[in-house]
């Protein structure tokens, strides 16, 4: 409905992305804003034999429940759907289930579509859901999505077509969350035969989106077929395959690209040829809009980053529009808040008037200073974690040693293989002796509190025990009114912005490259959960 | 001795006192704080006040230069020097104890041989995690065998030579020998080939810095800079890769050319 | 010493180096601070399941020794275990590498024995200003380490002049040849100043020679005398180097494959350690070694092959 006038940005966008590519430094001094980014591309003449895609590294595994990162919902999207959807303007809709009620606080009751089949012909039924969502219950498999089953007490089956899923305190993101990977369906009789196979290049997959599994080659490929049946008209897929790379090294991806042997790629971090992209004849860049951001994640228990006075000094000193202009080459925009614009699924007019509240995003070294006069002189250096071979990483790693040091704050920069990189998510181990570690982000839902919701007593992520939004959060939580919630948010989002558990640097845009031939892929960052492949064909 | 370099040693001699110079006085003489960047000054071109211009940050290429020559010589320094020192020590005791001795030493020289000195570098940085302490090591340990096998045919003849008899005879003990008569006898040569290798040294150091197993940044290292200059010369801006190249490139033609003149200087005496 | 002898020796001597080494390698990755399970699990502390898991394939409950000689008896089949990383066999990983990492080696080799020559001759040949100029080329090109002319060549050919596609191995004989141009000369630059510098020496010196001077003075066309009594005996020392130079370019190419990004067996050792993986840094490093062994020994073979003065073994 709402398509068309993104898509005719999107191609302004592209025109003017190129026009400056023609100066010296390829249009480096280009700085978007959240009006001008697209959340779709031009919709496609007719569908072509095949699309080549690269993946920023070959996923772990395409099961469901802990498929949480890039590469594997890239690809899981187009295959796997959830009860709801998140659409490419960044909206929740219902997906596989036509309704999702809220008959007390506590409990969500799902009615399922009747129309829906799996890739086999089967029937999709309450079973297959209740038995795919009550996979993030049992520990013995593993979760990444147990942030937002901690509420659930029960999923059951209540009908053919009827779930309920009976929550333990009120919790508003659930709903939302199923819209993510985290509601896929996958159906019964396979899980039970995959078992723990589900979702590895042997394992495969049964579910029931717009494109099939295919193959999978380890170290190579991984193909996907369209699904000829699918159950959804709107949403079917023009082009018959869609064959997943794995080129890792980024110049080679994006010289993979420049040369139309892959046809496109999202970029999360703009790559250091995003200048040679953005000058291609081949093809073309497209910013859109995004729900990932680049932070600094407090991870100190003690010593002097354990202070939120010495968190808020080295915030203060940032020159975080000149990190956004120089180190993402303008693909970035300077951000004071962890949940930028986007977030703003509700209430909008409330958040805004809550973050222009908020310190500005330029460097106020007076300010920073002052902080530190009144928390003492650092006992010792911090040690900031960044990623081997990221231009970006040491790039922004070095600014913020500059920054500190500038101020009186002594900085270490530790440099940790980009393959061992992952494990400071998971492992506390891993996150000795640092202090804070640089990241890209990302909540998974148009809702701030998604972003927020990381700062609770014993989080995952609460990498440094942040505890002093632990209450507002669950507050929030039940709060099921968007005005009242809104309202909550903004407070706590002040807060945590005061306390800096984790600093915000930029918000970052998706970034996609789609050679010529092509056209149609979605712009925005509900790529990683919604069919983005299917409306891609020839111009 | 001066003048048995000849012009073209002379002309290497006073390049390396320049760099050596510069590199232990960089603090005092470069213009700017290698590691401060300056986000006005990203990507520029050399200009009055920087004359390299800046590299992706803004910081200025000269002074990084100027401190990377310490990360870039100092590493093959050290490596040269456990290299020389080991290797030395093993070939010696070879030579002179003979028999079993001899044969094991000589047998764990050439396993070491049958390894690249990369490779050998690559193990030990896989083992003790990417960093300078990991590659001198490996590389020390790759270069010992070049090293021992010189110095062991050397001292072998040596060995031989009546006056290693006559001190024999008089009483002394073998270390003393060694120490005293041996080893500053076999110092031209072994210096000679220290020169050489150092050479190899930075080439080999610069490279696995190149590949980001070595120095890490934001430390300035010409091995790095070539690397990091990389995405600026994508963008137009070559200055940062190409004049870290160029330094390598010049310190090693000196170092050569010295370890030639210094060889053959070697070779004529004998 | 005859022939058959000879040869048992050396091949006795290499697989006894090659025990040594593999030795070597199998057991510095187990010398790292904290034991090799903190190897294994990279900096992760790891689920019981997992630490069960790595035990079980890598036999730690086992000796050192059992487990080394089941390692070795395991790596002699062709089966040098399973990728941490990968979860596909190292052998697997390793041979679709082999391809561009042995096409590369290749390609350098020709251009040295080229080029090298060539330059060579030039210097010895064209005395004067000629020369001068080439053994200062031949000494930049000694001292240039291959990343640098890497940079280089991509920076001048690849970027600015737009002739050679910068970084992929590409598809097909032809194009493979062509992605390879720039990785090829390189990591050839090196060994070329270094092969001409030989080249030089050894022409001048049978120049030089009586048996020269005795044909010159009998009025034979020059072309005739360096065809036929200077390039014959120069190429002895020509070839050895040659040999060696090629032993050197396999560990020069762990360089030169992360320049260009091309997947060979180099770029696979560089992310293996970088990833902790254990299986193929053992893997990768073993056929390495023994390629190099296995180039050095064809090496001196062919020395005593081709010098008739020399009986086997004293090439050595």
């Amino acid at each position: 409905m709402k398509r068309r006038r993104p898509a005719l940005l999107t191609g302004g966008l592209a025109l003017t992305l190129t026009a400056c590519g023609t100066t010296a430094l390829g249009g480096a001094q280009l700085a978007h804003t959240a009006a001008n980014l697209a959340t779709t591309t031009a919709a496609a003449a007719h569908g072509v034999d095949r699309i080549t895609w690269n993946l920023p590294y070959e996923p772990q595994t395409l099961d469901p429940i802990r498929s949480f990162n890039y590469a594997e919902n890239t690809a899981l999207a187009n295959m796997c759907e959830s009860l709801m959807r998140l659409t490419p303007d960044l909206k929740i809709r219902p997906g596989l289930a036509e309704k999702a009620e809220n008959p007390t606080p506590t409990r969500w009751v799902y009615t399922l579509r009747r129309d829906v089949r799996f890739w086999d012909g089967n029937p999709m039924t309450a079973d297959d859901v209740a038995a795919s969502l009550n996979r993030h219950l049992d520990p013995a498999l593993g979760t990444w999505w147990s942030d937002y089953f901690q509420t659930v007490a029960s999923i059951k089956a209540t009908g053919r077509y009827r779930v309920t899923v009976d929550l333990k305190q009120p919790d508003v993101l659930f709903n939302q969350a199923m819209a993510t990977a985290a509601g896929a369906v996958v159906e019964k009789s396979f899980l039970d035969k995959a078992d723990r196979n589900l979702g590895s290049p042997t394992g495969g997959l049964m579910c029931t989106g717009p494109f099939e599994f295919a193959s999978w080659k380890p170290g190579d490929s991984l193909r996907l077929t369209r699904n000829d049946h699918y159950w959804n008209s709107e949403l079917k897929a023009k082009s018959r395959t869609l064959l997943f790379r794995f080129i890792a090294d980024e110049t080679t991806a994006v010289n993979a690209l420049r040369s139309g042997e892959v046809d496109g790629q999202y970029f999360y971090l703009p790559p250091a040829g995003l200048s040679q992209l953005r000058d291609s004849r081949a093809g073309s860049v497209t910013l859109g809009r995004s729900l990932t951001f680049w932070a600094l994640l407090g991870a100190a228990r003690s010593g002097p980053y354990a202070d939120p006075r010495v968190r808020q000094a080295l915030s203060a000193a940032l020159d975080r529009p000149g990190i956004a202009r120089v180190i993402f080459q303008g693909a970035a925009a300077p951000e004071r808040a962890l949940a930028n614009s986007d977030y703003w699924g509700y209430a909008a007019g409330t958040f805004r008037a809550a973050h222009g509240a908020l310190p500005e995003a330029s460097p106020d070294l007076t300010r920073a200073r002052r902080l530190l006069r009144a928390a003492g002189k650092p006992s010792r250096p911090l040690t900031i974690g960044i990623q081997g071979s990221s231009a970006v990483h040491e790039q922004t790693a070095s600014i913020i040693k500059a920054a500190g040091e500038d101020i009186g704050i002594p900085v270490k920069i530790k440099v940790i293989p980009v393959e061992q990189y992952g494990n400071l998510y998971s492992d506390a181990k891993a996150r000795e002796g640092i202090d804070a570690f640089l990241s890209t982000w990302y909540g998974n839902m148009p809702d701030p509190l998604d972003v927020y919701r990381v700062f609770t007593k014993g989080g995952r992520s609460n990498f440094d025990d942040y505890a002093s939004v632990d209450g507002a959060v669950k507050q929030a939580q039940a709060a099921y009114d968007p005005r009242q919630r809104a309202a909550l948010v903004s407070k706590l989002q002040a807060t945590v912005s005061r306390d800096d558990p984790w600093t915000p640097i930029t918000s970052l845009p998706v970034i996609l490259y789609m050679n010529k031939r092509i056209t149609g892929a979605v712009a925005s960052f509900s790529y990683l959960y919604y069919p983005w492949a299917v409306g891609i064909g020839a111009r | 001795m001066r003048t048995r370099l000849g012009p073209t040693g002379l002309a290497a001699v006073a390049l390396l006192a320049v760099i050596a110079v510069v590199s232990t006085c960089a603090p005092l003489l470069a213009p700017y704080d290698p590691d401060r960047p300056d986000l006005l000054n990203a990507l520029a071109g050399s200009t009055g006040s920087h004359l390299l211009g800046g590299d992706a940050l803004g910081r200025d290429i000269l002074s990084r230069l100027m401190f990377g020559a310490r990360t870039t010589l100092l590493g093959p320094l050290i490596t040269i020097a456990l290299s020389t020192v080991v290797g030395t020590a093993l070939a010696i005791t070879a030579a002179w104890s003979g028999g079993r001795v001899d044969a094991v030493i000589s047998r764990l020289l050439d396993v070491l041989f049958a390894v690249p000195g990369i490779v050998f570098a690559l193990v030990t940085v896989a083992v003790l995690g990417p960093g300078m302490t990991g590659v001198v090591i490996g590389l020390s340990v790759a270069y010992m065998p070049y090293v021992a096998r010189v110095v062991r045919s050397a001292a072998l003849r040596e060995r031989n030579l009546p006056y290693v008899a006559a001190a024999w005879l008089q009483g002394r003990s073998a270390v003393a020998i060694c120490w005293r008569h041996l080893l500053p006898n076999l110092r031209p040569l072994i210096v000679a080939q220290s020169v050489s290798a150092f050479g190899f040294a930075i080439i080999d150091l610069a490279a696995i810095s190149f590949l980001g197993l070595g120095v890490q940044p934001p430390s300035a290292d010409w091995g790095l800079m070539v690397k990091s200059g990389l995405d600026g010369a994508m963008r137009g801006r070559p200055m940062e890769a190409i004049s870290a190249g160029v330094l390598i490139v010049v310190v090693v033609v000196a170092v050569t050319a010295l370890g030639d003149r210094l060889g053959s200087r070697q070779g004529g005496a004998r | 010493m005859r022939w058959p002898i000879f040869l048992a020796r050396r091949l006795a001597a290499l697989a006894a180096v090659l025990l040594v080494a593999s030795f070597l390698v199998y057991g510095l990755l187990y010398t790292v601070p904290g034991g090799p399970m903190s190897f294994l699990l990279g900096n992760r502390s790891g689920t019981p399941e997992q630490i069960a898991a790595i035990r079980h394939q890598y036999h730690l409950d086992q000796p050192f020794l059992v487990r080394y000689f089941s390692w070795l008896g395991d790596a002699l089949h062709g089966d040098f275990g399973q990728s941490l990383v990968y979860r596909q066999d190292v052998s697997d990983l390793m041979s679709t590498r082999l391809t561009t990492t042995g096409l590369l080696v290749l390609y350098a080799t020709g251009i040295i024995v080229v080029a090298g020559v060539a330059l060579g001759l030039l210097g010895a040949l064209r005395r004067g200003p000629v020369d001068t100029v080439v053994s200062a080329v031949n000494s930049v090109f000694l001292a240039t380490p291959p990343f640098v002319v890497g940079v280089v060549l991509v920076v001048v050919f690849a970027l600015g002049l737009g002739w050679f596609p910068v970084f992929g191995p590409g598809t097909g004989f032809g194009d493979r040849l062509y992605h390879l141009t720039l990785p090829a000369i390189a990591l050839s630059l090196g060994s070329v100043g270094f092969l001409a510098r030989i080249t030089r020496a050894s022409v001048g010196e049978e120049l030089g020679r009586e048996h020269v001077e005795t044909a010159r003075s009998r009025g034979l066309p020059e072309s005739h005398i360096v065809r036929r009594h200077v390039l014959r005996n120069a190429s002895i020392p020509v070839v050895t180097v040659t040999g060696l130079t090629v032993a050197g370019l396999i560990a020069g190419s762990v360089v030169v494959e992360n320049i260009f990004a091309l997947d060979g067996l180099g770029s696979l050792l560089v992310r293996a350690i970088l990833q902790r993986d254990f299986a193929v840094v053992q893997g990768v490093v073993l056929v390495l070694v023994t390629a190099f062994v296995i180039v050095n020994l064809v090496v001196d073979l062919c020395y005593s092959l081709i010098d008739p003065r020399l009986s086997p073994g004293e090439a050595a």
